[in-house]
């Protein structure tokens, strides 16, 4: 590339804003990965958070697909995630990796006036699939959706890609911490979810326009795989360099909609405090979450115990546990009559 | 709306006060306690989709 071309493309870039613009999409390294390195959907319609934070899974029955962490990526990144089809098949519904963002993290994109900004998705990609595949923009509460496509050229190859929505000057998500966009890449598609629409238009919301002109199809055949790292959105009509942030920052905007408050395991305590005797014979503490939740979160448990040296060690009986509003859960001992030290673990979820 | 499969409902009760604050539910075979009130839980909005469709009933605290 000229340098006359560089300082152009630079110059678009001031223009739109896009050099001092930031990565309005989560993990986009996929570096962040607290739930695990792996997550089978089998032969289901029921969407999952599996491996990398923040991206969202959404299978198909008639087909099994794993999502997995890589450490195959691209020059200048470590990891990717790959959709890997264990069990192909006709597919039902629509395969997709996808990012829900909070309503109130869209409005400076001007949605629903005349100033609606236009923003520029870029990532890398690598598939055995060479075929035409679509990516969503939708505004949940404005229900409408955007699509256009990208092909992959080569098989087995990591890609750069980028490709540009318009702003959306009829309708805004709402300015809160509720699900507002939905940015989806579809993997395949059975023809009730590309049976109408356009590409490259904004148009009102139907299942059917989802992936409108996809030929890609990785749930078909056994061993066929999809594989992304370098997501970033950013504002205007060109891409930026990709915004790499420290570990330590990403996980910070992760644990907004997760939190692993403890290992997977039963054996790995995270939390060992001494309870207090509230009255009624309880024991119970409370949990202070590391980051707030984006609202109030889902708990679920590893085993929970009580512990009293003249009551018998370690006991799972009577506990349960509460979450309270976005920055702390609380856990209970029943039918107590000394303090005990509780101990457990838990992942809190809050998650669009 | 992206599936969820419910199989299990039951309000849990606050010892102390009493008061019901969570739902102990079974979503995909993993169980989990959705807090009580706040639509913006992605599980307790479709928990009470299921209950205004006549497609779930929690059921009340032990």
């Amino acid at each position: 590339m000229s340098k006359a071309r560089q300082l152009a493309d630079l110059g678009n870039q001031v223009d739109d804003g896009a050099v001092t613009g930031s990565n309005i999409i989560v993990n986009g390294a996929m570096n962040v990965a607290q739930r695990g390195s792996s997550y089978q959907f089998s032969n289901t319609n029921a969407s999952a958070y599996g491996a990398a934070d923040r991206w969202e899974g959404r299978p198909s029955q008639g087909t099994t697909i794993t999502q997995s962490l890589q450490s195959d990526a691209p020059a200048g990144f470590s990891k990717s995630l790959r959709y890997y089809c264990d069990s192909g098949g006709t597919i039902t519904q629509i395969i997709r990796h996808q990012q829900k963002l909070e309503g109130q993290d869209w409005q400076h994109l001007a949605y629903g006036t005349s100033d609606a900004k236009t923003v520029t998705l870029s990532f890398w990609v690598k598939s055995n699939v060479t075929a035409t595949y679509t990516i969503s923009l939708y505004v949940y509460d404005a229900n409408d959706i955007y699509t256009v496509t990208y092909t992959v050229d080569n098989a087995n190859t990591w890609e750069y890609k980028t490709v540009t929505f318009a702003g959306n000057t009829s309708g805004n998500c709402n300015n809160d911490n509720t699900h507002g966009i939905e940015l989806a890449w579809a993997l395949g598609a059975s023809s009730s979810y590309k049976g109408s629409g356009v590409n490259d238009a904004w148009q009102s919301y139907e299942s059917t326009k989802y992936a409108t002109n996809i030929t890609a199809d990785i749930g078909a055949t056994t061993g066929n795989y999809w594989q992304i790292t370098g997501v970033c959105l950013n504002v205007g009509d060109s891409a930026i360099d990709f915004p790499h942030q420290s570990y330590g920052d990403e996980l910070q905007r992760c644990m907004r909609y997760y939190e692993r408050a403890g290992a997977s395991t039963n054996t790995d305590y995270t939390f060992k405090m001494q309870g207090a005797v509230e009255g009624q014979n309880i024991t119970a503490c409370q949990i202070g979450y590391l980051v707030e939740k984006r609202a109030s979160p889902t708990v679920s448990l590893g085993t929970l115990q009580a512990y009293h040296v003249a009551l018998g060690g370690w006991t799972t009986s009577g506990m349960s546990v509460t979450s309270q509003g976005t920055r702390n859960l609380s856990v209970y001992k029943t039918s107590d009559t000394s303090p005990r030290l509780l101990r457990g673990a838990a992942t809190v979820d809050a998650e669009l | 709306m992206d599936n969820m499969n419910i199989t299990a409902a039951q309000y849990q009760a606050d010892p102390i006060s009493g008061t019901n604050t969570a739902i102990q539910v079974t979503i995909d075979g993993q169980e989990l306690f959705v807090p009580l009130g706040d639509l913006a839980n992605r599980h307790y909005a479709e928990i009470m989709r299921q209950v205004e469709a006549g497609e779930l009933t929690i059921a009340e605290a032990d």
